[in-house]
């Protein structure tokens, strides 16, 4: 928690490998999820199926670790009408949500990263069942980080909060209802620069184009 | 033991890594051309044929036989065998040396942190080789069969020729990349070089004992040209190659890929955003 939106959001893309900390490091131990739900990492081009083969190659122990089956995978992607041979681009905004959700709490992580605009659409009634599966792989002695400014998921989910300073010093530390109430009555959070969400890692995408085209030659 | 284990499953989970980036731009492209999978095997295939083609065609202009490579070169190799050869290596170099060059195009698997900047290049580089690996093959395997001549004298040279020069490339690109950075038009005035100077100095219409002595240092200074002769070599122990040596050929590929990878050990979050020619 903090008033600081932006350091909120460059501390998660430091946790999640996309930008280098100006000074000092990082260490972490066991596996690292890559932000729940983000709409990276896969072509549009590519199908459910090939999509799901490519993730499950690169996390394959994290897939044997998990306490959800492909098969329960499908299923649940299946009430959503999604199917494995449908590509991505042809899913509606509903269906994409879904699936890069699906796909994230598929697989067994030691720590899970949470960004702020995903946990909000955790709370939806769309992604109740998403819910639930989440909370069943956590239960597993799993981490979460979140930077989420829902107390309802931060409930739900969570059970310590660090309350950081505009500057990135750290404020808080400890149980999450106190983390609560220390953050409502000493932090002023600026609820507009809350909703300017920065959306992290958007560089991480392909262009449509094959520009290796228009090297030949 | 432990350690030993720990390494091996390192480089096995790696490999996979590679595997899967490999499979997917390979899936991409198939989604996006109308050949289908088989886009990465035809667009080399049509730039092969082209010059072997262009060769033949100067051949049959000048009279000489047609199904020959209408010079000395006639005496050791067909002239497919001779062009394919020179092409499947220059070209390796040249499809790696520029995806590298072009920064990571293909960015979207970063989004993963088990996937780096290196194991992109190192699975695109995959999927070119095998492209020309098996386009060569084929060719040679055709050749073969119509002449009932097989040869190949030095299987284990041609490997490591072969080998050498994704090495080299993968080096030389890695490390223009990142010189790059200080100027991009030093990239693009690069990428033009390499799409002139390979095609006309590394060996791919000529041999090496065709040009007279005084003249060929101005050509045997491109490694290149080393890795063609020394892989038509391999083929026939009888083809000459002088002023040519593997050693020369080693030397560049592990001093080229040795200064890249302490380039990228030390800039590789430059990598993240090399996208911007």
């Amino acid at each position: 928690m903090s008033s600081n939106s932006f350091l909120k959001v460059q501390l998660m893309a430091i946790l999640s490998g996309f930008v280098y900390p100006v000074s000092g490091d990082f260490e972490t131990f066991g596996s690292l999820s890559w932000p729940l739900g983000g709409g990276g990492g896969l072509d549009s081009k590519l199908t459910i199926g090939q999509g799901f083969d490519f993730v499950s190659s690169i996390y394959s122990d994290c897939l044997e670790a998990s306490l959800i089956s492909v098969d329960d995978f499908f299923d649940v992607l299946q009430t959503r009408s999604i199917d494995s041979s449908t590509r991505l681009k042809d899913l509606v905004k509903e269906q994409k949500d879904f699936f890069y959700m699906m796909l994230s709490i598929l697989f067994s992580f030691d720590i899970y990263l949470v960004p702020s605009d995903r946990s909000k659409y955790l709370m939806t009634r769309e992604a109740r069942p998403l819910r639930n599966l989440l909370n069943k792989q956590l239960s597993n002695s799993k981490s979460m980080v979140t930077i989420s400014i829902s107390n309802r998921f931060k409930r739900e989910f969570c059970n310590r909060g660090i309350v950081l300073g505009p500057r990135g010093e750290m404020l808080f530390y400890g149980d999450l209802e106190e983390a609560i109430d220390y953050e409502q009555q000493n932090v002023k959070i600026d609820s507009e620069s809350e909703e300017n969400q920065f959306d992290i890692a958007s560089h991480l995408t392909n262009s449509d184009s094959n520009s290796d085209q228009s090297d030949a030659f | 033991m432990m350690l030993i284990n720990r390494i091996i499953k390192g480089l096995r989970r790696q490999w996979m890594i590679i595997v899967a980036i490999a499979a997917y731009d390979r899936n991409r492209q198939a989604a996006g051309s109308s050949l289908g999978s088989w886009e990465s095997l035809i667009g080399p295939m049509q730039m092969m044929l082209f010059f072997i083609g262009m060769r033949v065609g100067f051949s049959v202009l000048r009279g000489s036989n047609k199904f020959a490579a209408g010079g000395s070169t006639d005496m050791y190799f067909n002239i497919v065998v001779f062009m394919s050869t020179g092409f499947c290596i220059a070209f390796l170099f040249r499809n790696v040396a520029i995806k590298s060059l072009s920064g990571l195009k293909l960015k979207a698997p970063l989004y993963y942190p088990r996937i780096k900047p290196l194991d992109i290049l190192l699975a695109l580089s995959l999927n070119d080789m095998r492209a020309l690996a098996t386009l060569s093959l084929a060719i040679l395997g055709i050749v073969y069969y119509f002449t009932w001549s097989f040869r190949l004298d030095s299987p284990g040279l041609a490997i490591s020729v072969y080998l050498l020069t994704v090495m080299m490339a993968l080096g030389f690109g890695l490390s223009v990349v990142f010189l790059g950075r200080l100027n991009k038009w030093l990239v693009k005035i690069i990428k033009r070089l390499i799409q002139r100077i390979i095609i006309f100095t590394s060996g791919i219409f000529f041999a090496t004992f065709e040009i007279p002595a005084h003249l060929r240092p101005f050509i045997t200074w491109n490694p290149i040209l080393h890795g063609v002769e020394l892989f038509r070599y391999s083929i026939n122990n009888e083809y000459p190659i002088p002023d040519i040596s593997l050693s020369y050929l080693i030397l560049c590929s592990i001093l080229m890929l040795g200064f890249s990878l302490i380039l990228y050990r030390t800039n590789e979050s430059l990598l993240l955003d090399a996208n911007n020619d």
